[in-house]
């Protein structure tokens, strides 16, 4: 098991495809991060000026951190397409080894409930560090220019995390805590995107339908949630849409972790059923 | 001729066959819109406002988009969902039926048929087609249901749909009213050109690029009010109906039909040097 599982770990990670995916979402991490740095340093001659006028004690990378901050687009483009590049490295697998034969080969080696837990582990890590490592990369590069001063409540207009926000309480106590706790979900939700994805591969032979379509099905999610909150017209209720319960960032509704919670059993779920009913099936 | 209208009809016949349940979700997500925007009114504190909606608004809410980044704005930019949404569906439908026939039974008729072009031209006149046929499920549906609430019968939108959609800040308020069939005309223009440059993409190198591009197109579009970008030409708010500034519906057309023939010749072309048989399903 153990060298079934460093063997999918492997063939997920030492991907073209996986370089190319993180490549991107690191791209759009730095780019995040330079208007928080130059919104920084233009901060600091106010700061100190005795006579300048204009809030500066918000000045925290925690505030700029781009799961936090939506002024800027590209943050908004990363977890716009982040369910998207989660898929693309090895979500597919399955469906490849199936078509290509090689699925056939192994299961004739190993145990096919190992292979498919080899498989399913990789494919969570993989998707998981799609999302975490440029989010990290984006608070640690803004650390290296911005203070990691906690933010204060008062300044809540420029940090958007309002008391209703979901772990309000923890940003404004420990900021870095609550990134902890966001980038937690961030990785787990795209983990088990690419699981979903994976386990759909055993009903949805065609892998542009797959990968575009399972997009699409997130897409329309946002898009129910949003056309939801207009009709409710600011009666506070819980956001739905998928891409926008990854970061911190509330856009209209409120995060919910019951929702979070029913969005992940639902991810476990569509991994899980499809496997289970095909695991017998023969390959050949 | 006749091998471009065979290819052509057995695309129709064979593309609506295998792409039926996305129509009805498509559909779903018309009707979406419109009962969105109208019990979002009944919210509203003002008696009969619902009724004085017209159609024009509805097809305003169908087609609005949202404004643009600006930078000296402390206000979060959001890349408005429900323009996204729909726009996104038809590239997903319009995707990947032409790359499946390719790698499929396409290859073998085209080589008997021995024309490359029939096939290459049948396929974009079936995206003309299916844009066609979305448009035109979108206005009927929405018209079907405004007609049903008893709105207003006229074409023109008036600036209340504008400022239920928070659109406040960018409309002029000397003007009340906003002929918004202007617009319409340019959108199926614009669509094709978007997904005829999906359908170069996706032939020459994967649909999934085909897909991304498209995408990125439409996020980039929402974020930067630059004219020479298609998706500034699909949305409502940004167009010279609403905005002195805007995108007129000639500029947008001229665009589309540019986009249009560019993405058949050079996808035509290269398919022709193109070595068909190699390429991976």
């Amino acid at each position: 098991m153990i060298r079934l599982l460093k063997m999918e770990l492997s063939r997920a990670f030492r991907n073209r495809l996986y370089y190319a995916v993180l490549a991107v979402g690191i791209v759009l991490a730095l780019l995040s991060a330079i208007p928080g740095i130059q919104t920084h340093f233009d901060m600091i001659p106010k700061q100190l000026s005795p006579t300048s006028w204009g809030p500066t004690n918000w000045d925290s990378c925690y505030a700029f951190w781009m799961s936090v901050h939506n002024v800027v687009p590209f943050e908004g483009l990363f977890y716009q397409l982040v369910l998207l590049l989660a898929a693309i490295p090895y979500a597919c697998s399955m469906r490849q080894e199936l078509e290509f034969g090689y699925a056939n080969q192994v299961f004739s080696r190993v145990s096919r409930v190992k292979y498919f837990v080899a498989k399913y582990i990789a494919a969570f890590i993989s998707g998981g560090l799609v999302a975490l490592i440029p989010s990290t990369i984006n608070l640690i590069v803004l650390a290296c220019f911005v203070p990691t001063y906690t933010p204060s409540i008062e300044n809540v207009i420029y940090t958007g995390v309002y008391t209703s926000a979901l772990w309000s309480e923890i940003f404004y106590t420990n900021p870095l805590l609550y990134c902890v706790l966001y980038s937690a979900i961030a990785f787990c939700m795209c983990g088990l995107w690419a699981v979903a994805v994976l386990g759909l591969s055993f009903l949805i032979r065609n892998r542009v339908a797959l990968i575009s379509g399972t997009y699409l099905a997130a897409i329309l999610s946002d898009f129910i949630s949003d056309r939801l909150y207009l009709i409710a017209s600011g009666v506070a209720h819980p956001e739905f849409g998928l891409p926008q319960l990854i970061r911190a960032f509330e856009r209209d509704a409120t995060h919910s972790l019951t929702i979070v919670g029913i969005w992940m059993l639902l991810l476990l779920i569509l991994s899980l059923v499809p496997s289970l009913l095909k695991l017998k099936r023969d390959v050949l | 001729m006749s091998r471009f209208f065979k290819f052509f009809m057995l695309d129709i016949r064979e593309g609506w066959r295998r792409s039926l349940a996305w129509w009805l979700v498509a559909a779903g997500v018309f009707l979406i819109l419109p009962v969105a925007f109208y019990l979002s009114t009944l919210n509203l504190r003002a008696e009969g406002i619902a009724a004085q909606f017209t159609l024009g608004d509805y097809y305003f809410n169908l087609t609005a988009g949202g404004l643009a980044y600006d930078p000296t704005s402390s206000t979060p930019f959001t890349l408005p969902i429900s323009w996204f949404a729909p726009i996104l569906l038809l590239a997903y439908i319009t995707l990947w039926y032409p790359y499946h026939d390719l790698m499929g039974s396409g290859k073998t008729m085209m080589i008997a048929s021995g024309s490359r072009w029939s096939w290459w031209l049948a396929k974009c006149a079936w995206i003309i087609v299916y844009v066609c046929i979305y448009c035109l499920i979108g206005f009927v549906l929405t018209t079907f249901f405004a007609l049903i609430i008893g709105c207003d019968h006229s074409f023109i939108a008036t600036d209340t749909s504008a400022l239920l959609l928070r659109f406040d800040s960018v409309i002029n308020f000397d003007v009340t009213s906003y002929d918004i069939m202007s617009f319409l005309y340019v959108v199926p223009v614009v669509l094709c050109a978007l997904c005829m440059l999906q359908l170069a993409i996706s032939l020459l190198f994967r649909p999934l690029w085909g897909y991304v591009v498209t995408i990125s197109i439409l996020f980039v579009s929402a974020f930067s009010g630059n004219h020479f970008l298609l998706g500034n030409s699909l949305m409502a708010i940004r167009s010279t109906v609403y905005v002195a500034d805007g995108v007129s519906p000639l500029w947008s057309t001229c665009l589309g039909l540019i986009a249009i023939v560019a993405s058949v010749v050079i996808g035509g072309y290269f398919l022709t040097k193109t070595d068909i048989l190699e390429k991976e399903a």
